[in-house]
């Protein structure tokens, strides 16, 4: 096996050659940071490559062969989104603004997955404080002249170009499973409260998501069997149990109820899209219980909420920086957000916490007939990087509007969801499938979306560099 | 603390947000507000009287802080 091979495995192959002593983690790190080398300088998906990877690469390698296998992220190569603060590496949140810095300190996930013995080899690009689909510079792996999507756009092309084994991303609106849609890999976001957020900078406090962007829905679940687990450092860290999330990994799906929201979520996509889901969607309907198809009028109504509570909350947050006039140092569309949020009333705010808690309770009648609903990702492919529009059944609409339109519910409404690659439209551009489960139902979120990924090779297919 | 004195909205600008905006800022961000406004008046026009917000005060949170 040569090191270009090692390069494209996932972790659920890689482990097993680690621990059998067949790949050496010093080899697999010196193959990731030779291609970062070769292949970064176009896709711009690091901010910060870190060589003393290697010594922690070494001391991995001496462990294993001394007998201490610590488990299936040991000697396992993994970026972190540059908003989870790092003790060995610098976190700059996407900003070079002066007079903003962040302590040099392990994010609680990040302090897991040393333990568990991963190298972490860089921080990843991403838009300015998380705040959207972009990610400038980074280009998409699958079409430089495209955007990788946002705001872990840089995890996202790490992965797929295979400048890492996985990565951590977060996700406020989309921001994983956005990237993960557009480039072609996993990304899971767990159910809120199950990941802990401490030490990843806040965007919107009840919003925020941490959670992975992998190569395999089952080194999803690897990553979250570590990620996962109450921290009492998050407020809202949950004390649920942790399962196994492989146990139940190869299960069969035959009793799972397929749900399909017929309104918002297959209104207004692109045309290719739109058959690489309805023909997901039918594939899933014969291995499983099959499909329920329902509406839910009230989604009509998400977008205003999730705008009012993002935009407080990170107005909020930013309080400090507006007051300096730090904000003349952001990016134009990331400052106009964080002013705006200036402008929303308290009585608007609590209207949209109000309107969370009648989606959830739409949303837990349609759990009562259904264990997944079923979507696209993103209801367009990734977009040029200088274009502002797109047009979706004849009408135009901004591409930033459109890409997270699929995924913002499930963030207001706290629950899991997984976005796989489902195929590729007509100019070769990813397309993702998104399958949401009940509130810590990760294990049926994972199962529905393995049993798809097993019928499939998309996962085979990579980028050429 | 500053006494306020309207002489129009933008001079109250300070003391309502906390912060200064300059005038031409200000008529960028009404400029990108409009935008957003639709989907806010789409969600006030829900009667969600007897509804609580989801976030909800829990006085013991940070005593499970350790």
């Amino acid at each position: 096996m040569t090191n270009k091979d090692i390069a494209f495995l996932p972790i659920e192959v890689l482990s097993t050659k680690i621990q059998r002593l067949e790949v050496s983690p010093v080899e697999l790190t010196e193959c990731m940071l030779d291609r970062i080398k070769k292949y970064d300088g176009n896709i711009k998906s690091y901010v910060f490559v870190a060589d003393m990877a290697k010594e922690a690469a070494e001391q991995a390698q001496k462990e294993i062969k001394d007998g201490h296998y610590r488990g299936p992220l040991h000697g396992i190569p993994l970026a972190i989104k540059d908003n989870y603060l790092t003790k060995d590496m610098p976190t700059t949140v996407g900003t070079k603004a002066p007079g903003i810095s962040f302590p040099l300190i392990d994010a609680t996930t990040v302090h897991r997955l040393r333990e568990a013995g991963a190298i972490l080899i860089g921080k990843t690009n991403m838009h300015e404080f998380a705040w959207g689909n972009v990610t400038p510079p980074t280009r998409n792996p699958w079409n430089t002249n495209c955007v990788p999507g946002g705001s872990s756009g840089g995890s996202g092309a790490a992965v797929i170009a295979s400048l890492c084994t996985a990565a951590l991303g977060s996700d406020t609106g989309g921001s994983i499973r956005i990237p993960a849609s557009l480039c072609g890999t996993v990304g899971l976001k767990a159910t809120y409260g199950r990941v802990s957020k401490n030490g990843v900078i806040t965007h919107s406090w009840s919003l925020d998501h941490a959670g992975p962007l992998t190569k395999t829905v089952k080194d999803a679940a690897l990553l979250l069997n570590v990620l996962a687990g109450y921290d009492p450092k998050d407020p809202s860290s949950s004390t649920a149990p942790v399962p196994d999330y492989t146990k139940t990994l190869g299960d069969s799906i035959r009793e799972l109820k397929i749900g399909v929201c017929r309104n918002h979520f297959f209104d207004r996509n692109n045309n290719d899209v739109q058959l690489a889901v309805e023909k997901a969607v039918d594939e899933l309907s014969k291995i499983s219980a099959g499909v329920v198809e329902f509406n839910l009028p009230n989604l009509r109504y998400g977008l205003g909420a999730i705008f009012v509570i993002e935009l407080a909350s990170s107005s909020c947050y930013h309080e400090k920086n507006l007051e300096k006039g730090l904000q003349r140092y952001y990016q134009p569309d990331v400052r106009t957000l964080v002013e705006l949020g200036k402008f929303v009333t308290a009585t608007d705010y609590l209207k949209a916490e109000q309107y969370r808690r009648v989606l959830i309770s739409d949303l837990r009648k349609v759990f009562e007939s259904v264990d997944v609903i079923v979507s696209p990702t993103t209801p367009i492919t990734a977009w040029k990087l200088d274009q502002a529009t797109v047009s979706i059944g004849g009408q135009d609409e901004s591409v930033l509007a459109a890409s997270w339109r699929l995924t913002y519910p499930f963030n207001l409404a706290g629950l899991p969801a997984i976005s796989i690659p489902c195929g590729f439209d007509s100019n070769n551009r990813p397309i993702g499938l998104q399958i949401a489960g009940r509130p810590f139902a990760e294990e049926t979120v994972l199962r529905a979306a393995y049993a798809y990924e097993s019928q499939h090779r998309w996962k085979d297919q990579l980028p050429t560099l | 603390m500053k006494k306020i004195s309207p002489a129009s909205v933008a001079d109250l600008c300070p003391q309502v947000f906390g912060v200064e905006f300059e005038r031409e800022r200000l008529d960028v961000l009404v400029n990108e507000l409009a935008s957003i406004l639709g989907e806010i008046t789409k969600l006030r026009e829900l009667d969600l009287t007897n509804i609580p917000p989801v976030v909800v005060f829990d006085p013991e949170a940070t005593y499970k802080e350790s």
